[in-house]
């Protein structure tokens, strides 16, 4: 049986993240370089510097002005969130050739938005503080399924159709057939990518939060987002199911059920502006 | 709970103070559940903002259940309960969480056939 890390390193090429990310990377790390020195790598690249205009003046932010330059939303947002932003848009632009029938890019991203935007109202609710650390995590948990569906299509299909009959849950056949699944992938792939542990722990245990050792609340919290965008069916990650609950990473959370109702409702008012601010149809 | 304008008093509400009208006449008694016919005399003597009782969320949910036709919410039931099979429905969350989807589903299928 192979391994989620063997699946990696197979011959089939894992996309790696493109340059522009990785000078950001080091330029926020480097205590020498300055806002500007940032804000000009980012301007290098167009494509980048539109989506992420797009995304600091849509309703995740919600900011009074509109923010018309990069080096203003380096000010503005921030350094390391700048980069985060820049990480989960590269990400969204680097999975194609999925074919699909098992699964639609553009449903897979809407979940990912869903997960995301459910992460910081949850957050928000218990005030957390610099919500946005959850952007990433909501964005790239289910990151792990996309390398499934490149390396091993057929399996996939075969899984998808299984599931379909039989009612079970996906990441529990992707256990029982591959004795991993799409969240320990998740974890060699950002491994891979050397994404801060944070980030890795949280996608790595968001179907088994317990397992968080570093990160628990963080894990717990993307956890129960994951279970609202599936009971709220927007978008699709290829997993038809509410996947199951785990009651520590409840407790964990810290929200009671009494907000969930008013948590929903927040998540439905933001998701479509955001959806049609990262992920408008016919973009990926 | 606090005041609350006449506008967003369901019937079934149960008023914390009495009801003055401006000269100082008590219309309406603590405690009183509130009827559509209150709302009337509350708005004939220009009555705009009353103190409501607060609710226990099982009572906020029962009111709310009431207020949906019962042959919606089987329907909403119908559909969504596939999509709980693999999660614990006695948990309190996950009671919580498909009963907010079900009322969710049943106003977003009503918007889609235009009744609002």
């Amino acid at each position: 049986m192979t391994e989620a890390r063997d699946l990696i390193n197979g011959t089939l090429d894992i996309p790696s993240l493109p340059m522009i990310f990785t000078r950001i990377d080091e330029a926020v790390n480097n205590p020498r370089s300055s806002l500007a020195d940032i804000g000009r790598i980012i301007s290098e690249d167009s494509s980048l510097t539109a989506r992420l205009l797009k995304i600091v003046n849509s309703a995740l932010y919600s900011f009074p002005n509109k923010i018309e330059t990069i080096s203003r939303a380096v000010t503005v947002v921030g350094t390391q969130q700048l980069r985060d932003l820049a990480l989960a848009t590269s990400v969204m632009k680097l999975f194609r050739g999925i074919p699909p029938d098992l699964i639609d890019m553009e449903a897979f991203w809407r979940h990912s938005i869903a997960c995301d935007i459910a992460a910081r109202v949850l957050a928000a609710l218990k005030r957390e503080a610099n919500i946005e650390r959850f952007f990433v995590a909501g964005i790239l948990h289910d990151i792990g399924r996309l390398v499934l569906c490149i390396k091993n299509p057929d399996w996939m299909r075969a899984a998808l159709g299984r599931c379909h009959a039989s009612g079970e849950l996906l990441y529990a056949v992707e256990n029982e057939e591959l004795g991993f699944d799409h969240a320990a992938v998740g974890r060699v792939l950002l491994e891979s990518w050397k994404l801060p542990a944070s980030l890795v722990e949280t996608v790595a245990c968001h179907h088994n939060p317990e397992a968080a050792r570093r990160f628990p609340v963080e894990a717990a919290n993307v956890h129960l987002a994951d279970i609202i965008a599936h009971a709220m069916q927007l978008g699709s990650s290829g997993e038809r199911l509410v996947p199951t609950l785990s009651s520590v990473a409840w407790e964990r959370t810290g929200v009671a059920d009494g907000q969930l109702a008013a948590a929903i409702e927040q998540v439905d008012r933001q998701y479509l502006e955001a959806v049609e601010w990262m992920a408008p149809k016919g973009s990926v | 709970m606090g005041k609350l304008s006449i506008d967003d008093i369901k019937p079934g509400m149960k008023l914390e103070k009495d009801v003055q009208e401006r000269s100082g006449r008590v219309l309406l008694r603590a405690g009183t559940e509130i009827t559509e016919r209150h709302l009337n005399i509350f708005r004939t003597w220009g009555v705009a903002e009353v103190d409501i009782e607060s609710m226990s969320r099982e009572e906020v949910a029962a009111q709310a259940a009431r207020e949906v036709d019962p042959e919606a919410m089987l329907a909403a039931e119908a559909y969504l309960d596939p999509l709980f099979t693999r999660t614990d429905q006695d948990h309190a969350a996950i009671r919580e969480l498909k009963r907010v989807c079900v009322l969710r589903h049943i106003r977003k299928n009503k918007h889609k056939s235009g009744v609002v």
